[in-house]
């Protein structure tokens, strides 16, 4: 549904978001999990269409969001970091406002406001200015100026960021709610808050992705072994992936990033111990298919994980 | 990769292009004005005969007005100004405060306010007496005044662009006071305002040449004290009949041998002072103030209500000419309680019917030869001159002008601050004597545009009424303001 | 275009809800109250005209400088830049809120034309011209300011930045005889001259206040009209294109 093709950004000489590509398929939840400054925030802003890409680009359904903007937005919600509220407008009339700017129709305006107010809990707060509401609220009237046009993709960045223990279980239930109807993409700094609520998870590490993996996979990378890149041209679809698969030591095979036409890429995830490298040479050659990459990650996942880990232990001591 | 940088480059013509657009439409529009003047008197429309003339300026043309900054006459004329300056991009001004600047007005010679014209090294005054003119109400109503600026702003532009400069010569020889002089008996004061007209100020010596020479536009007898000779007087009469322009100033009591030829255009000079005991300057009934006779000459005196002060002056009287088409004219006038005391030797002087004249005694007169005008001299601007009056079909060549008195011009009385001049009276005097070359040289206006009223409406308040306004509008308005948001402010915090 | 319209209303909410604008307002019409009815001689309009003219130059770069920095210091143009809104439609929403404050102070200055009305008998054509020449004049400053707000989250550096800018499109005249003077020198060559001859008629044409006289003389001259839309157009163009290159 919506895919990140290729993307980079640079801050000056600063690299923020390398070559980034996955895709987010419809209805599931994706999980953008990385330590702080490893590029969630930028890569979001540019999905949501808030910052232009250096390079690659960011499709919804096919449609370039550089080139048809304000078609991709109108399927688009996005809560940033910090919510983009106004302080002098009250609760409702700030919502009102979103649903107008962001194209809901003018009869069912003040339904959908209502409606959203429901879902995230806001209501007994709608006449309140906003100056004047908690920080959870704050977070879930930001959600509801996402979700009011019932965008397509719910984008959010760090939605428990900040909030007490009682509001980060509210704001998880609710997008573990959300997540049963909409598509969303979240991003997170925090590995529970990843598995609590996401089917599948990118690991973003210095702007590039480290790893793409459902909880599962995950959770058997983290336990140990290698996992190995493998690109190979001229296998039928699925063939290469079974054929890895029959590999002794071989966990998993998950298709990677796209690639050219003719080519697939794999992440190949091994037990610990085992090198899967030469059978899989050997296995390619034999097959006749040409091997174009073969590697073991550069990133270790669990350097990843200990930075998770030590930034989830240093939040939760706040 | 390929398609962002395509971008940026769009991006880039983009935005060069809608800066061309915006310049090319300013262009175009400026190349192209439309203008309409909303004002109910059309303050801001210059006549089509500016118009016509700054189009056709071929020369720069600055003008520099002398005015109190923010005063009244300040906006006008800037305002008109600028809009000459507009029509003409060979027209420049500056607006110059002579209280702020007063090197820049001793620069020019300025003492009083006006607009000095500049083209090159040729420069022409317009003072406010041009500018402004106040008609006289006996009833002591308020007429308001009139704004005649842009007629004498053309003129002036006109006169400075014609490749013709007047000569004024002066004649010297017989104890004439200097036109270059600086003493109280010259008249360096009013030589430096003929300069400042656009004349070009001469002295000659008939002694040497025998005659009047071809340049003179005019020529100036300034209160000799001999006798001309004879072959001199033959110049000037043979000048006279053959259109030549004279002023002469005569004292009481100085024969010159002018007489008879004056006699013979029609204005005789009485041996005699007058005396006028009805209208005088200080406690000198010998320093009349003369009356005014309305002429092209006194006109604008009258317009600006100024004054003229005489310093001992004989009887100049109107009679009949022999010579055909001359037209005599009085100019100064004493009351009727004035006589012309032949008697120059008296210590009582007193009216005696017998041998003085009856009073009003003239004091000064101008006498105008017209004739069918030749048509190859006729040319166009001249059209113009018709709608002050005269009559176009006859043209004008001789004319003389006499005063009986050397004094009224002198630096001694011309060049005066304008208080002083104001306390000691003959606040016209440089003016008359301007007025009466200007009519000799021929320099009347070339065109003539109405002048318009002065668009001033006043407001009419009492203290008290401007009083509660000013509580109104400085006071309760803005707390009224202050309030509302007040208001505003706390009703919103406690959401 | 009703995304403007709602840009604009959301905007001018702010700004009337806010006591900023109550408190400009009450400061400029105590300060023009006190120069202007104390020495009211005229049944005009032009002195209220020109003093309200130099207040706007001091006054706009305030109304303006929140339009966009503060959107960007508060993170609520996360709202705006994310959703279906063309930058051509918030600027358009943001400078007619701008002129909707402006456009008040203009409406509350009737109180001069009130007065000469009542106590006098003025001539109405200027002083609707003047009225039609401020508001083209707030324009241009609107604008101006708006651009400036686009560049920067601060404030205070977009007030000053637009002060500065209207400032410098008012002194450029000044440069002009400058430029003559120089022009003058050139005689030796002529692309010089015609170089600094352009330049000259440029500085000529590009004052801002210079063009704004007229309107209070009672001309209406296309020339100036079309100087302020231009104007006005340009620095809108320019500040989306500036939204544009921040944003897909």
């Amino acid at each position: 549904m919506l895919e990140v093709k290729n993307v980079t950004k640079n801050y000056g000489g600063l690299r923020a978001v390398d070559g980034v590509s996955f895709r987010l398929e419809k209805g599931e939840a994706l999980g953008l999990l990385g330590p702080n400054a490893a590029g969630k925030t930028t890569l979001m802003r540019i999905m949501a269409g808030y910052l232009p890409a250096d390079g690659g680009s960011v499709l919804l359904d096919g449609m370039d969001i550089a080139e048809s903007p304000v078609a991709v937005k109108r399927r688009l919600g996005y809560l940033p970091e910090i919510p983009p509220l106004y302080n002098d407008m009250t609760v409702k009339s700030y919502l009102l406002f979103a649903s107008e700017i962001k194209g809901v129709p003018k009869q069912s305006r003040a339904s959908r406001a209502d409606e959203v107010m429901e879902r995230t809990g806001v209501a007994d707060v709608a006449g309140r200015l906003i100056r004047n509401i908690s920080k959870g609220y704050r977070q879930r009237v930001g959600l509801a100026q996402a979700m009011i046009h019932n965008p397509d993709v719910l984008i959010l960045d760090e939605p428990t960021v900040g909030l007490d223990p009682n509001q980060i279980i509210e704001i998880r239930n609710l997008i573990k709610e959300l997540s049963e109807t909409n598509t969303i993409l979240l991003s997170s700094h925090i590995l529970t808050e990843v598995s609590a609520t996401c089917d599948r998870v990118v690991i973003l590490n210095e702007g590039r992705v480290a790893a793409v993996d459902t909880q599962e996979g995950l959770a058997r990378r983290l336990r140990g072994g290698d996992a190995l890149t493998v690109e190979v041209a001229g296998a039928k679809p699925g063939e290469a992936a079974q054929a890895f698969m029959s590999i002794d030591g071989v966990d998993g095979v998950e298709p990677a990033s796209e690639v050219a036409p003719g080519s697939e890429r794999f992440t190949v995830s091994c037990r610990a111990g085992f090198d899967a490298r030469g059978s899989i040479f050997h296995k390619t050659a034999a097959s006749g298919w040409t091997l174009l990459e073969l590697s073991r990650d550069s990133i270790s996942l669990e350097d990843v994980f200990i930075k998770l880990t030590a930034d989830e232990e240093a939040s939760s001591d706040e | 990769m390929k398609k962002r940088s395509l971008n940026r480059i769009n991006s880039a013509v983009l935005t060069f292009l809608a800066v061309g657009i915006a310049f090319m439409a300013y262009y175009v529009a400026a190349r192209n004005p439309v203008r309409k003047d909303f004002s109910e008197m059309g303050l801001n429309t210059l006549s089509d005969k500016t118009t016509a003339v700054l189009r056709t300026l071929e020369s720069d043309v600055e003008a520099k007005a002398f005015f109190e900054t923010g005063s009244i006459p300040a906006s006008m004329i800037e305002d008109i100004l600028k809009e000459y300056s507009r029509v003409s991009p060979k027209f420049t001004f500056e607006m110059i405060d002579p209280a702020a600047r007063p090197a820049e007005a001793r620069k020019l010679n300025v003492s009083d306010y006006g607009v000095v014209f500049i083209a090159g090294d040729k420069k022409k005054n317009v003072g406010m007496s041009d500018i402004f003119k106040f008609s006289y109400d006996p009833y002591g109503g308020e007429t308001p005044p009139e704004f005649s600026g842009e007629q004498a702003f053309t003129n002036a532009v006109i006169a400075l662009t014609s490749n013709e400069q007047k000569t004024i010569c002066f004649v010297e020889g017989h104890g004439e006071g200097g036109i270059d002089g600086s003493g109280g008996g010259d008249y360096g004061a009013v030589g430096g305002m003929l300069e400042g007209e656009n004349f070009i100020v001469k002295t000659i010596n008939m002694a040497v040449d025998k005659k009047v020479p071809g340049e003179c536009a005019a020529i100036g007898v300034l209160g000799p004290r001999k006798m001309f000779p004879h072959l001199e007087i033959e110049a000037i009469k043979e000048y006279l009949t053959n259109g030549g322009r004279a002023l002469f100033l005569l004292e009481p009591a100085v024969e010159t041998g002018l007489e008879p030829l004056l006699a013979e255009w029609g204005i005789s000079v009485g041996n005699d002072v007058v005396i006028d005991p009805g209208r005088f300057f200080g406690e000198d009934p010998l320093a009349p103030i003369p009356e005014l006779a309305p002429h092209e000459i006194t006109s604008k005196l009258l317009e600006s209500k100024l004054t003229v002060t005489l310093q001992g002056a004989r009887s100049v009287s109107p009679i009949g000419s022999t010579r055909d088409g001359v037209e005599t004219l009085s100019l100064l006038k004493t009351t009727s309680k004035g006589w012309g005391e032949t008697d120059l030797k008296t210590a009582r002087p007193a009216f005696d019917a017998a041998a003085d004249l009856e009073g009003p005694v003239s004091i000064g007169a101008a006498a105008e030869k017209l004739s069918e005008p030749k048509p190859a001299e006729k040319d166009a601007p001249e059209d113009e001159i018709g709608e002050d009056g005269s009559d176009p079909a006859m043209e004008s060549s001789t004319r003389i002008v006499v005063f009986g008195d050397a004094d009224f011009p002198s630096n001694s009385l011309v060049s005066m601050d304008g208080i002083i001049k104001q306390l000691m009276g003959g606040t016209g005097n440089a003016d008359l004597f301007m007025n009466a070359t200007a009519w000799l040289a021929g320099e009347e206006d070339m065109i003539v545009i109405r002048p318009r009223p002065v668009d001033f409406r006043p407001l009419e308040m009492t203290a008290q009424q401007r009083g509660s306004l000013f509580i109104i509008c400085v006071a309760l308005i803005p707390l009224a303001l202050a309030a509302t948001g007040a208001w505003i402010w706390f009703r919103r915090r406690s959401k | 275009m009703s995304n403007a319209y709602y840009i604009f209303k959301k905007d001018v909410k702010s700004l009337f809800m806010s006591p900023l604008a109550y408190v400009v307002m009450a400061v400029f019409f105590c300060v023009s109250s006190f120069l202007l009815v104390a020495g009211m001689e005229e049944a005009s309009m032009r002195g209220a005209f020109g003093l309200i003219a130099t207040m706007l130059i001091f006054i706009m770069p305030f109304l303006t400088m929140r339009s966009f920095a503060e959107e960007f210091a508060s993170g609520t143009d996360e709202l705006l830049m994310t959703s279906p809104v063309t930058s051509g439609q918030l600027v358009a929403g943001k400078f007619m809120a701008v002129m909707a404050l402006a456009g008040a102070i203009i409406a509350l200055s009737g109180q001069y034309a009130l007065i000469i009305g009542i106590y006098g008998d003025p001539d109405w054509g200027p002083a609707l011209t003047g009225y039609a020449g401020l508001l083209l004049l707030s324009g241009a400053l609107a604008s101006l300011g708006v651009y400036c707000s686009s560049l920067t989250r601060s404030q205070p550096a977009a007030a000053v930045s637009a002060f500065g800018l209207a400032l410098l499109l008012i002194v450029i005249r000044a440069a002009q005889s400058a430029v003559d003077a120089l022009a003058a020198s050139f005689t030796g060559s002529a692309a010089a001259e015609a170089v600094a001859k352009a330049l000259s008629s440029v500085l000529e044409a590009a004052g801002v206040l210079d063009h704004y006289f007229d309107f209070e003389k009672g001309v209406i001259d296309s020339t100036h009209v079309v100087y302020y839309v231009a104007f006005i157009l340009l620095f809108l163009f320019f500040t989306a294109r500036r939204l544009d290159s921040k944003r897909f």
